[in-house]
């Protein structure tokens, strides 16, 4: 469309071409995927807030809102791998619960402070994550995918057996990094917050924020970025592509370990080998829903997915909290079909 | 040592198969009636005729997924809830009075259609979106079983009331007492059945249904412009995987002295377990699905056991026996051999088998065009210039 607009204006601009501009650029940054993500939002929320009254609707919609950003953290991970690699990284979930693992037995046994402890897990799975792109998954060719994936699925088995074998399959409690008591909360509205819930939205919005400042404002970010619109010319003007794919499989695991360590904070599930997995589910959803190559989809994704989780769990009683997994899941394939890219991701344009 | 030189279709070849055939034949009729050696880590007797059974399921769901994953490259987490649904559709069908011959055809179809249902998306829905949507089926599955609980038995799981045990029609003609016992009784009928899997999946693969989606994986706009029909066949291709993977879980229930079916083995481990087995074995190959399923099978086993052990070849184990966590060891072992696989062996087992096989044997192709225009016309007239003349040697 982009080009399209172009043509038409060095013919002169006529008010077509502005509208298309205008368009295209709408596209660009995908405010029609979050025009349309809104007024689902809206006319899901109107009815809900009808059904029960605004006070209970408020009070779900907080409680949605912690693990909307978990699940947006998590996703983020997801794109930055495939935006590098352009393979869903199976293994994500288990390298951030490997390294939440690392930080609890630092904080825990080792007596740091817990914000230290994560920062050191984060920056260990960092290491770690670019030790394996050098490893394993460079010497592929990028443009095949199966054998990456199949990489990635061997890394989940290996993970998770040393995670089993290390720590037992015993939950473990988890040490907040946030003041977590049970005084610890504000209300807002009528609704009650705990302090720790908010942290984990401050935590990912700080990150979220360098993130992208990273990637738009760092030359290693350029070169991410250029690197994931197109291998080949990056590789033609110097961009090493081996270690820019290397530093986004380093950032994904940082941010998956942070994602992982945020999302035990609110207390209300214990460390265990296995607790990564229905936010992993829930994240492959919402890194989908978002389009999968798009940073701003993952969260937005992250936020819609725990939403749906929370309301649906809470207000359609005969899905109940047994098929809330179920219906989310069929909701996004419904998006998918009316959306094959996601709300926000690019579309792929096939040459004859 | 020099390879020798066979030409396809020769006698030395039709030999060859012929003899390859009658050892597999031979083993797998064998097998059963012998216990091999090391019990400690392939189970006792009656242990190891279950582990046979248990491969030939494996073996037909692997190859039912080789079908979508290796010949029309829709890569597919999801095909566990196929397996799943095969297994209570077949305990289902027999608690309500059928046979296990009524039902096997009946949770194959049943799978059928809803792998056709499940495949219609794939024709909007693309690549890693695709993936997406089968993990969700596979989540979705277990998820299921445990909300229709008065159905399904829920997490409790349901058990069959009938089993597959050899039947009165064959007395009239054996002697009741030879009647062959009920344990390897179900091991031929699941070999049988895993047999006829593999001669309906060669000669699909080998049909214009075959080409077509090979031509469609590699090139879907030529495949497209030389009449495959997209739609029907990317739909066909999940239907019929589904269809295999049904009739595994059928395989599962009906090997089973007592049947028994659970939401949780069921599960996504359940897809991850299969693509392992695919990989091992060989993407896109019709044999690739037996040293998968020997691997995922056998070799699962093995190294289950082997963690019981306290000593190994004299080497004192005794620390692994007694910790907590030992049940990482099997994923470790396997995650790393996946690894080494995916560097070492891309193309599986059957391709380093065909690779060993090429140090001794060479195998020259004569096409049966060839031969129809040999034997019509003097070689050297009709041959192209330069085309190698098959019969007189190798060129590679």
């Amino acid at each position: 469309m982009g080009s399209l607009a172009a043509v038409s204006e060095t013919r002169g601009g006529s008010a077509v071409s502005v509208v298309q501009r205008a368009r295209a650029r709408i596209d660009e940054i995908g405010t029609r995927g979050l025009a349309i993500a809104g007024s689902v939002v809206l006319v899901l929320s109107v009815v809900f807030i009808a059904m029960d009254g605004p006070k209970l609707f408020w009070k779900r919609f907080l409680d949605g809102l912690a693990n909307g950003f978990v699940y947006g953290a998590v996703a983020l991970a997801l794109v930055l791998i495939y935006k590098a690699t352009s393979i869903i990284n199976f293994a994500q979930g288990s390298m951030a619960m490997f390294f939440t693992f690392v930080s609890w037995v630092l904080s825990h046994e080792q007596g740091w402070p817990v914000w230290l402890s994560i920062i050191t897990a984060m920056i260990a799975s960092a290491l770690v994550a670019a030790g394996f792109e050098r490893v394993l998954i460079r010497p592929f060719d990028p443009g095949n995918h199966l054998p990456i994936t199949i990489i990635t699925i061997a890394l989940l088995s290996v993970i998770d057996g040393l995670a089993v074998y290390i720590w037992f399959a015993d939950p473990k409690g988890y040490p907040s990094p946030f003041p977590s008591t049970k005084n610890d909360v504000a209300t807002v509205f009528g609704a009650r917050i705990f302090y720790a819930q908010m942290g984990i939205w401050l935590t990912v919005i700080i990150t979220t924020i360098v993130l992208s400042l990273l990637l738009s404002k760092t030359k290693i970010g350029l070169a991410f970025r250029a690197v994931s619109s197109n291998i080949e010319s990056s590789r033609l003007v110097g961009v090493h592509v081996g270690r820019t794919l290397q530093f986004g499989w380093a950032l994904a695991a940082a941010i998956g370990t942070l994602a992982g360590s945020m999302f035990l904070s609110s207390g209300t599930t214990q460390l265990q080998p296995l607790f990564m997995g229905q936010i992993l589910v829930f994240s492959f959803a919402a890194a989908t829903i978002g389009g999968l190559d798009s940073l701003v989809g993952a969260v937005v994704g992250g936020l819609l997915v725990a939403q749906l989780q929370t309301m649906i769990g809470g207000y359609i009683k005969f899905i109940g909290s047994d098929l809330v997994l179920a219906t989310t899941l069929v909701l996004i394939i419904v998006v998918l079909l009316v959306r094959p890219n996601g709300l926000f991701g690019s579309k792929r344009v096939e040459r004859v | 040592m020099a390879p020798r030189t066979i030409q396809q279709g020769s006698s030395a070849h039709r030999g060859l198969l012929a003899g390859a055939a009658v050892l597999a034949l031979a083993v797998v009729v064998l097998l059963p009636f012998v216990t091999l050696p090391g019990e400690k880590w392939l189970g006792n007797p009656t242990g190891q005729i279950i582990n046979l059974q248990r491969l030939c399921a494996f073996a037909v769901a692997i190859l039912g997924l080789n079908l979508l994953i290796g010949y029309t490259g829709q890569i597919s987490i999801g095909h566990s809830a196929f397996v799943g649904l095969g297994a209570y559709g077949t305990v289902l069908m027999t608690n309500h009075g059928w046979s296990y011959f009524v039902a096997l055809p009946l949770s194959a179809v049943l799978c059928f259609a809803v792998g056709c249902f499940i495949g219609l998306p794939a024709l909007r829905i693309r690549g890693l979106y695709l993936v997406v949507v089968t993990f969700a089926l596979a989540i979705v599955f277990p998820t299921l079983i445990e909300k229709y609980e008065s159905f399904t038995g829920g997490s409790n799981g349901l058990k069959g009331k009938s089993v597959l045990e050899p039947k009165a029609p064959l007395d009239k003609i054996f002697d009741p007492r030879d009647r062959i016992d009920p344990l390897r009784y179900r091991y031929f009928i699941v070999l049988i059945v895993a047999a006829i899997m593999f001669l309906i999946a060669r000669n699909l693969i080998r049909s214009r249904a075959g080409r077509g989606l090979v031509a469609l994986r590699d090139n879907p706009t030529a495949a497209v412009i030389n009449g495959v029909s997209v739609p029907v066949y990317k739909v066909l291709a999940f239907g019929v995987s589904a269809a295999y993977c049904g009739v595994a879980g059928w395989m599962l229930m009906a090997r089973d002295a007592a049947p028994f079916a659970s939401q949780g083995s069921f599960a996504v481990d359940l897809s991850i377990t299969l693509i392992i087995g695919l990989v091992m074995g060989g993407v896109a190959t019709i044999g690739g699905a037996i040293p998968g399923a020997i691997i995922v099978v056998i070799v699962r086993y093995a190294l289950e056991q082997l963690t019981n052990q306290k000593s190994i070849l004299g080497i004192n184990m005794e620390w692994l026996a007694k910790r907590q966590g030992k049940g990482g060891v099997v994923g470790i072992a396997f995650g790393v051999l996946l690894v080494g696989f995916v560097f070492v062996l891309p193309g599986g087992v059957i391709d380093g088998l065909r690779r060993l096989r090429a140090r001794f044997v060479r195998i020259t192709p004569y096409p049966s065009w060839l031969r129809a225009l040999r034997s019509s016309a003097p070689a050297s007239e009709s041959l192209p210039s330069g085309a190698p003349d098959p019969v007189a040697g190798p060129v590679a």
